[in-house]
């Protein structure tokens, strides 16, 4: 049951796609060179910045975990999004590893590391970066598909298709235009993205009251819903893991380091983190305050389990009139659009300026490297199509996540700290790392598949996984560092 | 208390969020155009 009406909600969001992709696609003509495509020329001002760093963070997977936390944890589920904004503030003010990154001018994490720890380390890095962003984002257009599915109220039979037409829109414009064709549709996408949201979260608050909300969460989830560190399924491992998982991807998620690395200089780069910052609680408790009007709404008996993802987007597609559904099907469609383009583009980077480093040497011209470049974005696009397809989603969307982000989180946020102000690092303890903070999660993702362990597994949980990946991986660095002038002494 | 402390967040959170949009639709417009005249010249 939806209001989606497909002449007056239509008409909407074809306008919407119509004025993005056609934006998108005009200003492909000034890319010039590599560094055009990949980083917009390092040109980007403020609130470019702002917007960019913000609409690339807030996808419909994003949004549809988040609100999945609402929905099953109530407030406390916002912690992870003051965790990451506090983060992102620290790292903005203080410049920690972000001023050496911006200043050295690289393109990407892993050609910062070749001059510390080698070119096998930078091969390495590249790899581990790409594999894990890779499943990382594998997930993003399953959700998206699911979402607008359910609000348009199409068949479940049209998911697959609804999948493949939005990655067909973004691919074309991030083909052609590269960074500077994402920079230009991420501003409208935020504008569009925001007062979707705006003008939705206000609707339910004042259509349900806020006070029948709080009293909703009171009822069905209890005081754990207010504190994170009384409730038996946050808990303090969870919040533990959060906040490693907040400095880590501020430091070093592509997507948000290539935001750094476009800015015109350190201090906008700087600035562009400090004024984003609240956008991160932003993006946790819009989605939460959506999963919590859900739980209002629906109760806690119609989506249990795995269909708890649900509750959000069955509540927009019953609730909001004609008219402002089309407004938000757009709002969310930009919160994707951009998403997955800032993606395609920061996972094709690392591939062609690092993976395939010992192929090119750095030699190939800009037009050799320009049309590499688009053949591995739309090699993504293919593999993501075929991935969303392909892989069964188990269990809370954000900790899957959590977990495929690790796999180089923990690792990367070990090498960008020992790179910067760890001088006794050297490319044995870089080597351990990679490996440790690689193979923890992965082990985890396979045994909790596997029958004979998926018991024990599920007992551990994802969150002690979590936390230990990133202290192992510390630790790997340390004791690799230290090994390897006493092994030569010796 | 808990209760205050949430809806005073997430009030708050909304009013720097309409505030940064209406911010942001205007100066980042300024930004397009100053990148989109830098790039022209550079032609």
């Amino acid at each position: 049951m939806t209001n989606f009406h497909f002449l007056i909600d239509g008409v909407i969001v074809i306008v919407y796609l119509a004025g993005t992709i056609t934006a998108g696609l005009w200003v492909r003509r000034y890319v010039k060179n590599l560094n055009d495509f990949l980083l917009a020329g390092r040109s980007v001002n403020l609130y470019l910045g702002i917007a960019s760093l913000a609409a690339t963070e807030f996808g419909i997977a994003t949004c549809m975990a988040n609100a999945e936390l609402g929905y099953k944890y109530g407030f406390a589920g916002i912690t992870p999004g003051i965790a990451l904004a506090f983060a992102m503030f620290v790292v903005g003010w203080t410049g920690f590893c972000v001023k050496p990154l911006r200043d050295r001018e690289v393109t990407t994490l892993p050609e910062l590391f070749e001059d510390k720890f080698g070119t096998k380390v930078r091969w390495a890095s590249g790899v581990v970066i790409v594999l894990g962003g890779l499943l990382n984002m594998g997930v993003f257009l399953r959700q998206a598909g699911i979402f607008l599915t359910v609000v348009c109220g199409f068949e479940m039979g049209y998911l697959e298709i609804v999948m493949t037409l939005i990655l067909l829109g973004v691919a074309v414009y991030t083909i052609l235009g590269g960074m500077i064709s994402v920079f230009i549709t991420d501003y409208i996408q935020f504008v569009v993205m925001s007062i979707g949201l705006i003008i939705v979260v206000l609707l339910l608050v004042v259509k349900f009251g806020w006070i029948d909300l709080l009293g909703s969460v009171d009822r069905l989830l209890g005081p754990s819903a207010y504190n994170p560190f009384a409730s038996e399924t946050y808990g303090l491992e969870r919040i533990l893991l959060d906040v490693l998982t907040a400095f880590a991807s501020i430091l070093t998620w592509q997507t948000i380091i290539s935001r750094v690395l476009s800015a015109k200089d350190t201090t906008t780069a700087k600035r562009i983190f400090i004024g984003t910052s609240p956008f991160l609680i932003v993006r946790f408790a819009v989605p939460a305050i959506l999963g919590i009007a859900a739980l209002h709404y629906f109760g806690s008996d119609i989506f249990t389990g795995g269909e708890v993802i649900m509750a959000m987007p069955n509540l927009l597609a019953t609730v909001l009139p004609v008219g402002l559904i089309g407004i938000l099907v757009s709002a969310m469609l930009a919160a994707d659009m951009s998403t997955n383009s800032s993606y395609m583009i920061a996972w094709s980077s690392v591939i062609y300026n690092d993976i395939m480093r010992p192929i090119h040497k750095g030699l190939w011209s800009n037009k050799k490297g320009l049309l590499w470049n688009r053949i591995l974005i739309g090699a993504i696009g293919v593999f993501l199509l075929l991935y969303g397809l392909w892989y069964p989603l188990k269990g809370d969307l954000w900790v899957y996540l959590q977990v495929t982000g690790t796999i180089y989180l923990s690792s990367m946020s070990v090498l960008l700290i020992a790179a910067c102000y760890w001088r006794p690092a050297n490319n044995w303890g870089a080597i351990a790392a990679i490996f440790v903070g690689g193979i923890i999660p992965i082990l985890y993702l396979v045994l909790q598949e596997v029958d004979a362990t998926q018991l024990d597994i599920l007992k551990i949980g994802p969150y002690k996984f979590g936390v230990t990946t990133y202290f192992a991986a510390a630790l790997a660095m340390v004791l690799g560092s230290k090994l390897k002038p006493f092994i030569k002494k010796t | 208390m808990e209760h205050w402390f949430w809806s005073v967040l997430c009030a708050l959170i909304l009013v720097w969020y309409i505030v940064v949009t209406i911010l942001v639709a205007i100066k980042g417009g300024g930004d397009i155009k100053n990148m989109i005249a830098k790039w022209k010249s550079q032609i």
